[in-house]
């Protein structure tokens, strides 16, 4: 083996056990507090229409309330990702966001497409939450622990509403459960799942552990 | 014909290069992350983090948080001799390109 190559090598097992050890978190802790709130506010806009309105949301409705808050959740997690780059003097599509780009899309693409193929609300609850945590599960070899956690539980709570919304939201001889009823599950889920890990992060103080690195991204 | 001395012989070794490129890509890790990583046994791996502490690259400080943990992190210096094998590393490629 020529020094050459001999060096080659080394880098290339440097760099890959750097890859292997960086963290990159795709979803900051001030974002998923603005997702939270979010959540919650659209529950209450949801309550709003149907209890002071009377003119409770249809499954449409419901459809473009939610798609709003993720519209807007988005535009926050764009910005406190690009804060966070810049004040590390990192790119903004730094090695760490395309491959959690890149792992997350096939969940969050399947999921974009059967929302406009589903019309019940409590589906498409149900939809966004198994395929938002495989999604986040998707990026679990660079995710930090509270991230993978926060997969797994959306996971698992879509799974478990899978099997159980009929029994549990629809008891023979009532109605499928209204828009309203499914936003309050999509604030207890979306918001109440999200301010758990915004709490989380900051009392754990990972975030700050993750900025003074060199190779972090999030 | 490349100068073999000017790469750091403490870093060299490959047990030391794997930790010091973890603790390069992370801030701080804990002994037991590291030791899961690097699938080392204790007793390798203390003898390790110790020579690298000795040397003033590595630096560590005890916790209690839920049970006690000793979190690992470079120095300053750690970080420039890291640096600096790195460079003499790629040098090395550019080198034989030339």
């Amino acid at each position: 083996m020529t020094e050459s190559d001999y060096a080659s090598q080394q880098l290339r097992v440097i760099r890959s056990l750097m890859e292997r050890a960086t963290i990159y978190r795709s979803l900051s802790a001030p974002t998923a507090l603005v997702g939270g709130l979010l959540s919650f506010g659209g529950f209450a806009t949801a309550y709003y229409s149907a209890e002071y309105l009377r003119e409770p949301f249809s499954a449409r409705e419901f459809l473009v309330l939610w798609l709003v808050i993720l519209v807007l959740t988005c535009f926050a997690n764009t910005l406190f990702l690009w804060r966070g780059s810049a004040q590390r003097g990192d790119p903004f599509f730094s090695p760490g966001m395309k491959s959690a780009l890149l792992s997350v899309a096939p969940a969050f693409v399947s999921a974009a497409i059967l929302s406009f193929m589903i019309h019940r609300p409590i589906h498409l609850a149900i939809l966004w939450m198994a395929f938002y945590g495989i999604g986040l599960l998707a990026t679990q070899q660079f995710a930090p622990r509270s991230l993978i956690v926060l997969g797994t539980t959306f996971f698992l709570t879509g799974c478990a509403l899978l099997v159980s919304w009929k029994p549990l939201f629809m008891p023979p001889g009532h109605p499928e459960p209204s828009a309203l009823v499914v936003s309050g599950i999509m604030a207890a889920t979306f918001g109440g799942y999200h301010l758990v890990y915004a709490v989380a992060v900051w009392a754990l103080g990972e975030e700050r552990a993750e900025a003074s690195s060199p190779a972090t991204g999030s | 014909m490349f100068d073999f001395d000017r790469l750091d012989k403490l870093i060299h070794e490959k047990g030391r290069l794997a930790i010091m490129t973890l603790l390069a890509a992370r801030a701080q890790w804990p002994f037991q992350d590291l030791k899961a990583e690097l699938k080392m046994s204790d007793g390798n791996l203390i003898t390790h983090l110790r020579a690298l502490h000795q040397a003033g690259y590595v630096a560590y400080r005890k916790e209690i948080l839920v049970r006690p943990q000793t979190k690992y992190e470079l120095t300053a210096k750690g970080k420039k001799a890291f640096e600096n094998y790195l460079e003499v590393l790629e040098e090395m490629v550019r080198s034989a390109k030339q």
